[in-house]
C-alpha cells in the first residue's frame, strides 16, 4: 500500500488538467513530434529520478542536500517558489476546471464555484484528518483517474475513427522548438512522491522512477488516440481537448468517463500538492530555516493545509479564475520548478567533485545545462513573458524577503 | 509570539478580503438577471445579443460556448460599448 499512495502521489499533478490540456494542445500543434519528445522528457526527467531523488529518498534529505551543497537560501528559494506557487495557482484553475465539469456533465444546477469551494474543502479534510486517510484518499482517487482514462485509451484504439472534422480556422505552423519545450513539462511532479508518506525504502523508493514512466505511457497512449480520432487544427485550438476527445470517441459516456477523471485528477493534483507542501515546508522548518507554525510541532502539521487553501479560497473568491494572467502564473510556477529541477542536478554535480569516475557527475552537469536551457527557452517564446517573468521575481523575491527576515530574526533570538 | 502574530495578520487579511467580496457582490446584485431556461428560449429572438463576457479559466474551461454570441473582455468595455447595438436586448454572459 506504501507503494501505491507514493505513486499516486506523484501522479498528482501529470493526470491532471492542466497537463491533458497541454498534452491535447502540444499533439494538435506538433502532431507525433510531441509525443516522441515526451518519450525524451520521461528519460531526462527518469533520470532524476533514479540519482538525485533515489539518493535524497525523503523532504528532510531534500533540505540537507541542498543546504550542505548550496546554502541554506537555496534551500529555501528553490522549493518554496516552484511547489508553494504552483499548489496555490494550479489549484485555482483546476478546481474551477473541476466546478465546470460538475456542472455541465453531471448536475446542471448545481453552482460550479459552489462546486469548486466544496471540493475544496474536502481536500483540506482530508489533510486535516492525517497521513493514513490523505495517503489513502490519494491512492483512491488516482486509481479512478487512471481506470477512467485506459477506458478511454483501449476505446480509442479498438473504435473506428470517423473522418476528422477540421478547426473552422487555420492551425498557426508548429513550431519544433516550442513543442519540444512544452513536452518537458509534462512530467513535472513525479517527485511528489517522495513527500508522501515518511522515508521511502524498498520498493517505495522507485515510486518517483515509476510515477514517470507510468505517467507518461499514460499521456503517450492518450496522445496516439487524440491524434487518431480528432484533428490536429482542433486539438490545437480547443481550451478542453480531453473532452472534445472522450466526446468522439465514446459520445455521452466518454464525457461522463473523461468527467470522472477530470474530478478525480483534480482531487489527486490538489491532495497531492497540498500534503507534499506541508511535509515540505516542515522539513524546512526543522532545519529552521521557517518559523515552526509551519512544522509538525505546531498544530500538528495542521497549518500549511490551512494556509493553502485560504491562499486558494481567495484566488476563487477574488476572481483570479477569470484572469487572463492565471495561466501565465501556472506557466511561471511551472518554470521554476524546471529550474529546481536544475539546481537539484547541479548541486549533485558539485557534491560528487571528487569522486571518480566522471562521466556520471558530468552527466548531471549536462542535465544542468538543459533544464537551464529548456527554462530559458520557455521564458523566451512566452507570449506573455512580461507577466511571466513579473510572477517568477515576485515569487522568487518574496522567499527571499522571507528567508532574510526569518534568519534575522534567529540571529537575535541566539544573541539574545 | 511570532506564530500568534502571523495568525492575526492572516486573520486580518481573510476579513479584509470577505469584506472586499462582499462589497463588490452586493454591487452585482443591482444587475437584472435571467436564468439558463429563460436565455434558451430567446436564443430564436433576432433581436437578442448575447455578448460572452467570460475570461481566463470561466472561457476556457467550459464546455458550451454560445453560438453566436459575441466575445468581449469586460475590462475593455468602453472600447467596444459603441459596437452594441441599441435597439436590440443585450445579454452579458458570464460566469
Amino acid at each position: 500500500m506504501g507503494f501505491l499512495i507514493s505513486l499516486a502521489a506523484g501522479l498528482g499533478i501529470i493526470f491532471s488538467a492542466e497537463t491533458l490540456i497541454l498534452l491535447g494542445n502540444g499533439v494538435g500543434q506538433g502532431g507525433i513530434w510531441l509525443l516522441a519528445f515526451l518519450i525524451a522528457a520521461a528519460l531526462l526527467h527518469l533520470f532524476g529520478a533514479i540519482t538525485v531523488f533515489a539518493d535524497i529518498s525523503d523532504p528532510h534529505g531534500e533540505t540537507r542536500f541542498l543546504q550542505k551543497t548550496l546554502g541554506s537560501r537555496a534551500a529555501l528559494v528553490f522549493p518554496l517558489s516552484s511547489r508553494l506557487s504552483l499548489a496555490v495557482v494550479i489549484a485555482t484553475g483546476l478546481l474551477v476546471t473541476a466546478g465546470f465539469v460538475f456542472n455541465e456533465v453531471f448536475v446542471y444546477w448545481f453552482p460550479n464555484f459552489l462546486f469548486a469551494y466544496l471540493l475544496l474543502g474536502l481536500i483540506l479534510t482530508v489533510n486535516l484528518l492525517g497521513r493514513t486517510v490523505w495517503g489513502n484518499f490519494q491512492a483512491f482517487v488516482m486509481l479512478v483517474a487512471l481506470f477512467g482514462l485506459i477506458v478511454l485509451i483501449i476505446a480509442g484504439f479498438s473504435l473506428t475513427p470517423p473522418s476528422p472534422a477540421t478547426a473552422s480556422e487555420p492551425t498557426p505552423p508548429p513550431s519544433l522548438l516550442r513543442t519540444a519545450l512544452m513536452a518537458m513539462l509534462l512530467p513535472i511532479g513525479y517527485e511528489l512522491a517522495l513527500f508522501s508518506n515518511g522515508e521511502l525504502s524498498g520498493k517505495r523508493q522507485k515510486s518517483p522512477a515509476a510515477a514517470i514512466f507510468l505517467g507518461s505511457l499514460i499521456l503517450l497512449l492518450w496522445g496516439i488516440v487524440s491524434l487518431r480520432w480528432i484533428s490536429p487544427s482542433i486539438l490545437a485550438q480547443t481550451t478542453i481537448p480531453y473532452t472534445v476527445a472522450a466526446r468522439t470517441i465514446l459520445g455521452q459516456e466518454g464525457r461522463v468517463i473523461m468527467g470522472i477523471v477530470i474530478l478525480a485528477g483534480t482531487a489527486g493534483a490538489v491532495n497531492s500538492l497540498f500534503g507534499g507542501v506541508s511535509r515540505m515546508l516542515a522539513a524546512i522548518t526543522s532545519a529552521e530555516l521557517l518559523p515552526a507554525v509551519f512544522g509538525d510541532k505546531y498544530f500538528k502539521g495542521r497549518f500549511t493545509p490551512l494556509l493553502l487553501t485560504a491562499a486558494t479560497a481567495t484566488m476563487l473568491l477574488t476572481g483570479m479564475a477569470g484572469s487572463s494572467h492565471l495561466d501565465a502564473f501556472l506557466r511561471g510556477s511551472l518554470i521554476l520548478w524546471l529550474i529546481h529541477y536544475a539546481a537539484l542536478h547541479f548541486a549533485y554535480f558539485k557534491d560528487r567533485r571528487h569522486e571518480t569516475p566522471r562521466q556520471g557527475r558530468r552527466s548531471h552537469l549536462a542535465v544542468t545545462v538543459v533544464l537551464a536551457l529548456v527554462a530559458s527557452g520557455l521564458l523566451v517564446t512566452d507570449e506573455e513573458r512580461k507577466v511571466v517573468v513579473s510572477f517568477m521575481i515576485v515569487m522568487v523575491g518574496s522567499v527571499l524577503i522571507l528567508a532574510a527576515g526569518w534568519a534575522g530574526l534567529i540571529r537575535t533570538r541566539n544573541q539574545g | 509570539m511570532i506564530g500568534k502574530r502571523f495568525l492575526l495578520l492572516l486573520l486580518a487579511l481573510a476579513v479584509a478580503t470577505v469584506a472586499t467580496v462582499a462589497t463588490v457582490v452586493a454591487a452585482a446584485e443591482e444587475a437584472p438577471r435571467m436564468s439558463r431556461e429563460e436565455l434558451k428560449a430567446m436564443l430564436d429572438n433576432p433581436d437578442l445579443v448575447i455578448v460572452d463576457v467570460r475570461r481566463g479559466k470561466d472561457w476556457d474551461a467550459s464546455e458550451f460556448k454560445v453560438k453566436g454570441a459575441m466575445r468581449m473582455d469586460p475590462d475593455q468595455f468602453e472600447s467596444w460599448k459603441g459596437q452594441l447595438p441599441k435597439d436590440k436586448t443585450l445579454v452579458l454572459y458570464c460566469a
